[in-house]
């Protein structure tokens, strides 16, 4: 049987939670450190000691969540692409030089076709940016 | 008490304190709508100002900046969903609905009503009680400060709806889990980082509430059909006739005592103030979203006069923003604390009078610019969509200046998205993130002085938390939960 959208979910929760367990009792300590009654791992250990057991507890629980259509998940896939080419891409380029590519691209991507529109949303962001956080505030990012 | 008041109102109503104030207002609102920046670092950002000036017209600027840095963030938050400080977070549960059902005027003149009250009343308050509540507020120790986070945590998932009471303790606890990643604040011993500097100092708040709330947004909105744009807003729609305003009244009067109680002990103040003013709202108010909108508006404003009382009575900051005041105080030379009021009264009660003059001015110079700022909600979804993830980047590169922040960003907007479409409220876990550090650091040292006995512990203020703990523990029991919608 293929677990629902939200079964899935659950799944990963409870995996983060073990995963989040199993490094909590890793935690490197001193021996002085070691020995104290509360110490670096007691809360994380009952946080994820709680988080497991409540996913457990919530397990037959079924969410009113409304199905996503194939045509907005490709959508939201391609923003987070971009998003993620911006990324990368900043390695290379300045900030506001690849922001403006990058609201170019995520306003085609989502439907707008207008030349005015995207010319103006791609001067005017990146200008306001780099006048008011580089120049009046002073604040110089990282090329 | 009555030749102080006139003392600190002639020296705020100088024609040159005016300007200041007005200046400081105008930039602090700006600042503060920039993504990622908030009332600390606008402050900061005007120090080099304030250095051109004398004590009493620095310090009054600076309160201006305060106030506008505050504001400015609640309209990003109302408008965008992205609040850039913790303390404005409970606002948009209600108020960017509001924006996006068209009334986004309406939800950010409330806003400013709310702030202007909230403000006013804790000035009132910090002049009538300063002494007293400072001498209290030393009373909270670890012990007291661990009962109030866990209430206060408690109460975000006890109060919630009865089915989505397991799903907010599981975004509480996510949010916990997030707060304990960095190096642990006791022992010095790196958590969760898997050997990566970035992550040594933990995850920042702002790269925190951008994935989860504003890029999440983003993200939810891209699912959703175009929905039309809302109408635009008039300057008619920002006033309030009787009917509409008078049930706002006692959720601003009570919202901005218990703002006030809370902001006057250290710690997160206003952040605390507001969530659990919107908490107890929810619940014993009409639950309605202007109310949503009011309470944790009027709370914070009240809260953030509060943390002057350590700062001016004791010289102790009680509060992030007030670190950075005491900063300029020391550098005019000035000490905060009790002889501060002997010595300088003009500076003391200048200061008093100027959060007066301050919220007037921001109340008069915001208004007539919220229809221009309600605009931004009329782009089509193809635009405000570009406009939110790039108002998203900025900010957390602004804060953090680190790249691998802004993957881990989208990593937890992705998340995020998968949570909230699950029907998994997002507030418990930023509450839970924020509160993280603090309640660890208070716990352990309560166990710490446990080890000494437990009766150490049994102290009025602490038993008297705990009798409201167990209340709140139990009221599921007498079935008493209410309507609470969250995002």
């Amino acid at each position: 049987m293929i677990p629902s959208g939200h079964q899935l979910l659950k799944l990963l929760i409870l995996g983060l939670g073990a995963g989040y367990l199993y490094t909590a009792w890793h935690i490197p300590m001193d021996p002085w450190t070691a020995e104290e009654l509360v110490n670096a791992r007691t809360l994380p250990l009952i946080y994820g000691g709680l988080l497991v057991t409540a996913v457990l507890m919530s397990w037959k629980r079924t969410a009113p969540s409304e199905a996503i259509e194939a045509g907005p998940m490709l959508r939201v896939a391609g923003v987070v692409i971009l998003t993620l080419g911006f990324l990368l891409a900043l390695q290379f380029l300045n900030l506001w030089l690849g922001l403006a590519g990058l609201l170019t691209a995520l306003a085609l991507w989502l439907g707008e076709r207008r030349l005015v529109p995207i010319t103006a949303l791609v001067i005017t962001v990146p200008m306001v940016g780099w006048v008011g956080i580089e120049l009046l505030l002073n604040l110089h990012l990282p090329d | 008490m009555w030749e102080g008041i006139v003392t600190g109102f002639a020296t705020a109503l100088t024609l040159s304190n005016l300007g200041w104030v007005l200046f400081g207002c105008a930039s602090g609102t700006i600042i503060g709508m920039l993504p990622g920046l908030g009332p600390i670092t606008a402050i900061a950002l005007m120090i080099p100002v304030s250095y051109s000036l004398e004590p009493a017209g620095g310090l009054i600027m600076m309160a201006g900046v305060y106030y506008g840095a505050v504001f400015g963030g609640s309209t990003s938050s109302i408008l965008l969903n992205a609040p850039g400080v913790a303390s404005t977070v409970a606002t948009s549960f209600d108020g960017y609905p509001m924006a996006r059902a068209g009334l986004g005027g309406r939800a950010l003149a409330i806003a400013a009503y709310a702030s202007f009250s909230g403000g006013t009343l804790g000035a009132i308050a910090l002049m009538m009680f300063a002494g007293f509540l400072a001498s209290l507020a030393l009373q909270f120790q670890s012990p007291e400060y661990s009962l109030l986070l866990i209430l206060a945590l408690s109460s975000v998932v006890v109060f919630a709806e009865a089915q989505a009471r397991l799903p907010s303790l599981i975004t509480l606890l996510l949010g916990l889990m997030l707060g304990t990643i960095g190096t642990d604040q006791l022992a010095g011993i790196p958590r969760f980082t898997f050997g990566r500097v970035d992550l040594a100092d933990g995850l920042n708040f702002v790269l925190v509430v951008m994935a989860t709330f504003a890029l999440a947004e983003a993200l939810r909105m891209t699912l959703q059909k175009d929905q039309p744009p809302p109408t635009a807003v008039t300057a008619s729609q920002l006033k309030l006739s009787w009917q509409e305003g008078a049930p706002l009244l006692p959720v601003i009067g009570r919202s901005s005592v218990l703002g006030f109680l809370i902001g006057v002990l250290p710690g997160a103040g206003a952040t605390l103030a507001s969530f659990f003013a919107y908490d107890i709202e929810k619940r014993i108010g009409n639950g309605s979203r202007e109310a949503g909108v009011a309470a944790p508006e009027a709370a914070n404003n009240a809260a953030s006069t509060g943390s002057f009382v350590p700062l001016l009575t004791l010289g102790i900051p009680g509060s992030g923003t007030t670190a950075v005041l005491l900063g300029v105080m020391l550098s005019y030379g000035l000490q905060p604390g009790p002889r501060l009021l002997v010595d300088q009264p003009e500076i003391f009660w200048g200061i008093i009078a100027s959060m007066y003059v301050g919220n007037v001015i921001l109340l008069a110079l915001n208004l007539p610019l919220i229809p221009q700022l309600a605009k931004l909600l009329r782009l089509p979804s193809r635009l405000l969509i570009p406009l939110i993830v790039a108002f998203s980047l900025i900010g957390v590169y602004l804060t953090t200046l680190n790249l691998f922040d802004l993957y881990l960003m989208l990593g937890l907007a992705v998340g995020a998205l998968a949570l909230r479409w699950h029907n998994y409220p997002l507030a418990p876990l930023l509450l839970g993130f924020i509160l993280s550090g603090l309640l660890e650091e208070n716990v352990r040292r309560t166990l710490f002085l446990a080890e000494s006995g437990w009766l150490e512990l049994a102290r009025p203020v602490t038993l008297v938390l705990m009798a409201l703990l167990l209340i709140v523990w139990l009221s599921p029991l007498r079935g008493r939960s209410t309507e609470n919608p969250k995002p």
